[in-house]
């Protein structure tokens, strides 16, 4: 072969594979797909992440000269730099009103009047679960509470949708629905996965079996969160570290994101220990002649008092699953010094679960398992998440909570309470002039 | 642009804080607009962090070859549901009867597992278990009857038990081992009673045959090379004893996840004596010595605080008296100290008598939701006659630090160090913790 055709071919190559770049940039499809394992997710953010991180030196350094790294996408006046697909200012920065954040997430009104019509059965997560389509052809996942702690998780999603989406962030229109296993149809095409993890066809006799155990209201009606179904192509979960690779519009590493680290205050102050990866979904939307990706938060269900299946436990929230902080102060203590949730009064509300304000600790709150943008906080994007905690009116909380339809007054006038002492420990604490060179935790 | 404050509804608590520029025509609604970028993506460390962890990058590479192996292997557990699959198997062989567990056969005896299997067509008339281990131990056992009064059948292999002589004085470098093979065939009758104090009695008879034999362990002599008296007349004999005993028992102990508070109190006699003729149930090759052990074990607990923190004091007593001084029981019927039979600093078996004496003191202590530690230090010492000839300057002295795995309601197993004047071991164990 001469030179030129050579020449050519290379050209030709270089050209396609720019175009393929180009192309991938603006791909009609999106982002691949992906998962998350939930079991690598514990281990990795449990035990080998935390080492790693104690091994770095250039943390070592920074933490030494008490100059952590800062977010990535904030502006002079330490603010979010908008336009963002995670995270829209809400409050805190702007005026929300009640009814504004009822209508938020979406209708919330859950599935049309009419017979649902079953798809196929929820297998991932703990809680039951049914996709349906109503009778307008939305769609809805509904998820049940346990049977012995009616209207726990159902009541937890349902409030958590709206704190957080008021809070800024991207989440699913949740309500609650009540039904007769007479509202539902079953498709000819719905599926589930068995105990064994077959699918199989699903039959009736499978639905009046799930719901054999699904709790029923005074009215004998089964209770749901209905979760409308976020519109576009779901990618699977991101990552609370690194950047989805195939997505051009992410650029800033998901630690170093304000958005994602001051959320860290949102999350203690409603409790919310199951803020990882597999509770988050990426969209890939098309709008406004625009396709790009948009990041949600999902499941609330196991936030405030609720662990979607139990209760919470006392200590939920001051300490990780494997703490080694508290192990090592525990080994120094012998064990004498209590831990604070020693002294927590259990409400004893099914409804509620348990959460507590008077143990909880606003500076020192843990999810179950560390998160990597949470463990990469700083003062300054914790005073920011505390800017939206503390913007939250006690008609904002009372509002909210009402969503969640508790059958018992009681169960709401504790949740409103609690929460409001929540947001003050957390105002009180992240809300003073800010230190000089605010520094790493 | 304008630019917007904290909102007036804000409560007092919040400062107005510092500026954010939004687009006022834009809703409350998420965005559909090109979010804000750098020019270029963000590294996840800088440049001279990048150089600073470079060597660690690059020692870390097969770790992290295998973290991202793992990532794929526990997706796809994830996604063939693998879990609910083996959680449903075993829900399945627990309602036919089966349960798979901790093997429980004592220290040294390598990794295992026993099936317990109790049919439930046979209401409880019928529960068998079979234990096995890498070190090729094994224990089998079946009963028969209601739990009040049922007979029973035990067989057992142990092929590398530990002795190192008779005495408080036997030395560490006198190691060698034994191996004993043994049935029994006894009916038993169990009674239970109450709840706050628990109240329990066992009586019992049966036949034994048992046969000592050459140690298996190949690292460690058979006892009859240093000990060769303590062979002569009985090694490979298969003998036969008569086995009569009684226990009575009263328990307080209560708590979770380990038990906090209370107490127990344990007393059992057993009579090993000479056999009907051959044996009714098991013939053997001749009588063995017969002897008579007393047992007493006593224990108490006070702990404090809401995740109980527990001191507790345990101690026990064996007496083992030959019912013709001239014939000493053999060496597996010999009391002994070392490992989980006390003195855990010492290696199982380590010290052999006739009697024994060992008191026990532990703090137990929370660490995280799913652990605790246990600190403890365990004295006592094997004498030919513990009323008689036990000084308590010498009884031997081991200290152990254990962490426990536990869930809400027990604790699941133990990884432990525990030291002496011997040296240092390292035991691990699953279940059997209390």
């Amino acid at each position: 072969m001469s030179a030129r055709p050579l020449r050519l071919v290379l050209a030709c190559a270089l050209l396609a594979a720019v175009g393929a770049r180009v192309a991938g940039a603006a791909e009609p499809d999106g982002p691949k797909a992906t998962e998350i394992s939930y079991y690598y997710d514990f281990i990795h953010h449990t035990l080998a992440r935390p080492i790693a991180r104690q091994l770095d030196l250039g943390r070592a350094v920074r933490h030494l000269g008490g100059n952590p790294r800062q977010a990535a996408n904030v502006d002079d006046g330490d603010q979010v730099r908008l336009p963002s697909t995670w995270w829209t200012p809400r409050l805190g920065f702007r005026p929300v009103t009640v009814d504004q954040m009822l209508r938020g997430p979406g209708r919330g009104t859950g599935p049309a009047p009419g017979k649902l019509i079953v798809v196929r059965a929820k297998t991932q997560g703990v809680t039951p679960g049914f996709f349906v389509k109503d009778s307008d052809g939305a769609s809805f996942l509904l998820k049940f509470d346990p049977p012995e702690l009616a209207e726990m998780a159902t009541g937890a999603d349902a409030v958590g949708a709206y704190l957080y989406w008021a809070a800024g962030y991207n989440v699913a229109d949740n309500s609650i629905f009540t039904f007769t296993a007479d509202d539902l149809d079953l498709s000819s095409e719905a599926t589930v996965v068995d105990e064994r993890g077959a699918k199989h066809p699903m039959d009736r006799a499978h639905l009046l079996r799930v719901l054999e155990h699904v709790p029923r209201g005074a009215d004998g009606r089964h209770r749901a969160l209905a979760s409308r179904l976020l519109s576009g192509r779901p990618l699977g979960p991101f990552e609370y570290s690194g950047r989805r690779p195939d997505d051009p519009e992410d650029l800033i590493p998901h630690q170093h994101r304000r958005e994602l680290r001051g959320l860290w205050a949102i999350a203690a102050w409603t409790n919310h220990i199951d803020v990882r990866g597999p509770n988050s979904l990426d969209i890939w939307v098309t709008e406004n002649g625009r396709s790009f990706v948009r990041h949600h938060l999902i499941d609330f269900g196991a936030c405030f008092g609720s662990g979607s299946i139990i209760k919470r436990e006392y200590l939920a929230g001051s300490e990780y699953f494997l703490d080694y902080g508290v192990i090592g102060r525990q080994i120094v203590t012998l064990g004498l010094r209590p831990f604070s949730w020693e002294g927590a009064v259990d409400p004893e509300l099914p409804s509620i679960g348990f959460i507590d304000a008077e143990t909880f600790d606003p500076g020192d709150w843990r999810p179950e398992y560390p998160n990597p943008a949470f463990d990469e906080r700083t003062e300054r994007d914790i005073r920011w998440g505390a800017r939206i905690v503390a913007a939250f009116t006690d008609e904002h909380i009372r509002a909210a909570v009402a969503q969640a339809h508790y059958s018992d007054p009681r169960a709401a006038e504790y949740l409103v309470r609690v929460l409001i002492e929540r947001r003050d420990k957390i105002a009180r604490r992240w809300l003073r002039p800010p230190a000089p060179n605010a520094g790493r935790l | 642009m304008v630019v917007i404050r904290s909102p007036a509804g804000a409560q007092d608590a919040s400062t107005p804080g510092p500026s954010v520029s939004v687009d006022s025509t834009t809703s409350l609604g998420p965005t559909s607009s090109v979010p804000w970028n750098p020019p270029r993506a963000v590294p996840t460390h800088e440049r001279w962090e990048q150089v600073l962890n470079a060597p660690l990058t690059l020692v870390s590479l097969p770790i992290r070859a295998i973290g991202a192996l793992s990532e794929a292997g526990l997706l796809r557990v994830q996604e063939d549901h693998l879990v609910p699959r083996v959680r449903y198997g075993l829900a399945g062989t627990a309602k036919s009867g089966i349960q798979v567990g901790g093997a429980g056969l004592g220290d040294r005896t390598g990794i295992g597992a026993a099936v317990t299997y109790a049919p439930p067509q046979a209401r409880g008339w019928l529960r068998a278990s079979l234990a096995g281990s890498l070190r090729r131990y094994h224990h089998g056992r079946a009963e028969v009857g209601p739990r009040w009064l049922f007979a029973g059948y035990t067989h057992e292999w142990r092929p590398q038990e530990a002795f190192y002589g008779i005495g408080a004085n036997a030395l560490e470098s006198d190691v060698s081992n034994y191996a004993v093979q043994s049935e029994r065939a006894e009916l038993r009758t169990r009674l239970r009673a109450g709840t706050r104090i628990r109240r329990g009695a066992d009586v019992w008879a049966g036949e034994r045959r048992s046969v000592l034999r050459r140690g298996r362990e190949r690292n460690r002599p058979s006892f009859e090379t240093p000990f060769p008296q303590l062979g002569t007349g009985t090694l490979d004999l298969e003998q036969t004893q008569v086995v009569t005993g009684a226990r009575v028992m009263l328990d307080s102990r209560s708590g979770h996840p380990h038990w906090s508070r209370g107490w127990r109190l344990d007393a059992q006699v057993e009579r090993f004596g000479p056999p009907r003729g051959d044996g009714l149930l098991l013939a053997g090759d001749g009588d063995a010595p017969g002897f008579r052990r007393f047992t007493l074990e006593g224990q108490a607990g006070w702990s404090f605080m809401r995740d109980p923190r527990t001191l507790r004091l345990g101690a026990r007593l064996v007496d083992v008296e030959p019912l013709d001084p001239t014939r000493p029981p053999r060496l597996f019927d010999l009391s002994h100290l070392g490992g989980g039979a006390g003195l855990a600093g010492f290696e199982p078996g380590r010290f052999h008598d006739l009697d024994l004496l060992v008191v026990k003191l532990s703090y137990l202590f929370p660490l995280v939701e799913y652990g605790e530690i246990e600190l403890s230090t365990d004295v006592g010492a094997v004498s030919g006659d513990v009323w008689r000839e036990l000084r308590l300057d010498r009884l031997e002295r081991s200290y152990s630090v254990t962490i426990r795995p536990r869930t809400h309601s027990a604790p699941l197993g133990a990884l432990g160090v525990s030291w002496s004047r011997e040296g240092t071991r390292v035991r691990v164990s699953l279940g059997g913790v209390e």
